[in-house]
């Protein structure tokens, strides 16, 4: 059973009058414990889409709904502390320690101290930081990495159902934003959480999202999940923001088990490979070993079939074809 | 008479004159940083008044004897034709540093704070006036520094304060009341840069400025 957690009817938004809209008429509907990007270049409208989540940007015309209810009738205080939000600087508060960054919003919400201590040292947990360590600590004394981790508990605090993120990962060097966006697909994993992500950076969208929505020009270009937009981009433009490593990304998000031959024969002495494995690792394998198919195993490392690199070429070619007649 | 007798001599004058001169600078910087900060923040919040800003600096650049000079038809000789003039003078420098301190608080803890569901009070109490307190407090000691030295000229238009002992020294053509005068208002002066210096400093370890 799935459920729209955030909806879109024709939502749009001019910042001045007679200027181009910013947001042009958006239709969007948003399942509820899913990740999706919202995508495109600088001032396509992305971010406003977001903010205007959180009525941070109010719309001119259209309305938006959460859980079936118009936003736009809500207090805006409280649709606020109902949503996490997370963004690109991290905004933590500098004059308060760690510990008080993150209870911003339960303490809005008026719980009580020992629930808000409890709740401060589950998050930190959450997020890989130590409580000991870090509850007392002030944001100056934090990595860029690590602050955007409490950035990230903080909007966790008060267990909203959503949350929005504001290129959280931007200002990240990439060994530190491989690393967060890992823990976000772990914490998602476990929190199931509806999250509405605002990114430039297509491998992070690929990665992250079950569902991806470009925008040009404040208009929705496709909305497809990651590997259909790989396969089949709407326009040359998608095809653009995916690049010209578009197959190797389809590698990234085919699981191995799609293209092994289950219960085949295998030759003596093959390379192995996890059945939950991406193509992309058993393409790296191939390059490496020079072999010719691979020993599929699972998780228990029995080996369960054969993974053929003429299946993996043949995978490949036919899908860039497919790609190019899109 | 030398220094020291003066000093013995006239002592409870001195000390009646020091206190009066540091009540007429408490009562002056106190208003003066209350409206100060009050006006700063409504300017911040509405723009609409940002054509008030070359009043503010012509009052400014005023010399306060000019101010206080103008002042005496209007007010009259006393503390009100003394002490107006000079607040005024006080409120500007905090008053600029409350709205360009705001103006300078970090965007994205005001943007985070908003997104978090604080009010717009809130975020102005627990989060742009506190990030801005370092400017601010720089401001109240600007403030606070031509306060205690120009209440001195307060004298002139009969408010005891040292002002008295220098125009004494002037009028009798004596080094002793002068120095005294002076000497007293530059140490007070000082002191109370210092002070403010400290809590200018804690509020930047607050804030996470490394000073």
């Amino acid at each position: 059973m799935t459920s729209t957690a955030i909806e879109f009817n024709a939502v749009l938004k001019t910042f001045r009058d007679g200027e181009k809209p910013a947001v042009d008429r958006v239709d969007l509907a948003i399942e509820a414990g899913t990740t999706t990007a919202l995508i495109g270049p600088s001032g396509c409208g992305k971010t406003t889409s977001l903010k205007m989540i959180n009525r941070l940007v109010e719309p001119t015309s259209g309305e938006i709904l959460i859980d079936g209810r118009a936003i736009r009738d809500m207090p805006v205080l409280q649709l606020r502390r109902s949503l996490g939000y997370v963004i690109q600087h991290v905004g933590l508060f500098p004059h308060m320690t760690i510990a008080r960054n993150i209870a911003v919003v339960p303490q809005l919400l008026g719980w009580d101290r020992k629930r808000i201590t409890e709740r401060v040292d589950a998050l930190l947990d959450l997020v890989g930081l130590d409580p000991d360590e870090y509850r007392q600590r002030r944001p100056s004394q934090l990595s860029g990495g690590q602050q955007q981790r409490v950035g990230v508990a903080r909007a966790l605090a008060a267990d909203p159902p959503i949350l929005l993120m504001d290129e959280p990962f931007g200002a990240l060097d990439p060994i530190t934003r491989a690393n967060l966006q890992r823990e976000i697909t772990d914490i998602q994993r476990k929190l199931r959480k509806t999250i509405v992500i605002v990114t430039h950076d297509m491998d992070e969208a690929v990665k992250l999202a079950d569902r991806i929505v470009v925008m040009e020009h404040g208009r929705v270009v496709q909305t497809a999940p990651p590997a259909d937009l790989l396969l089949r981009p709407a326009t040359p433009f998608v095809a653009s923001l995916l690049g010209e490593d578009r197959i190797i990304k389809l590698l990234q998000t085919t699981p191995v088990e799609r293209l092994s031959e289950l219960g085949a024969e295998v030759e003596a002495q093959s390379p192995t490979i996890g059945l939950e494995a991406s193509m992309h690792h058993a393409l790296t394998v191939f390059l490496q070993t020079g072999a010719a198919q691979l020993s599929v195993e699972n998780a228990k490392g029995v080996s369960v079939g054969a993974l053929r690199r003429e299946v993996m070429f043949e995978f490949a070619s036919s899908e860039q074809r497919n790609a190019s007649c899109a | 008479m030398s220094l020291l007798e003066y000093t013995e001599f006239f002592g409870d004058t001195i000390l009646d004159l020091t206190i009066k001169h540091i009540l007429l600078f408490g009562v002056s910087f106190i208003g003066a940083s209350i409206l100060g900060v009050a006006i700063g923040v409504v300017s911040y919040r509405f723009s609409g008044l940002r054509f008030l800003t070359p009043v503010v600096n012509i009052l400014q650049a005023t010399p306060e004897i000019v101010l206080l000079a103008i002042s005496i038809p209007f007010l009259g000789i006393g503390y009100v034709g003394a002490l107006v003039p000079l607040f005024i003078k006080g409120i500007l420098p905090i008053m600029q540093n409350t709205t360009s301190g705001l103006a300078g608080v970090d965007p994205n803890i005001k943007e985070a704070a908003r997104g978090m569901g604080m009010s717009e009070l809130t975020v102005l109490l627990r989060v742009e006036l506190i990030n801005a307190a370092p400017v601010i407090l720089a401001g109240m000691r600007v403030s606070a520094v031509m306060l205690v030295s120009v209440i001195t000229l307060t004298a002139y238009i009969g408010v005891e304060s040292l002002g008295t002992l220098i125009l004494q020294g002037i009028a009798r053509m004596d080094a002793n009341p002068l120095l005294i005068g002076s000497g007293l208002s530059a140490i007070l002066a000082i002191a109370v840069n210092q002070a403010i210096v400290i809590v200018e400093n804690l509020a930047m370890r607050r804030v996470g400025v490394r000073s």
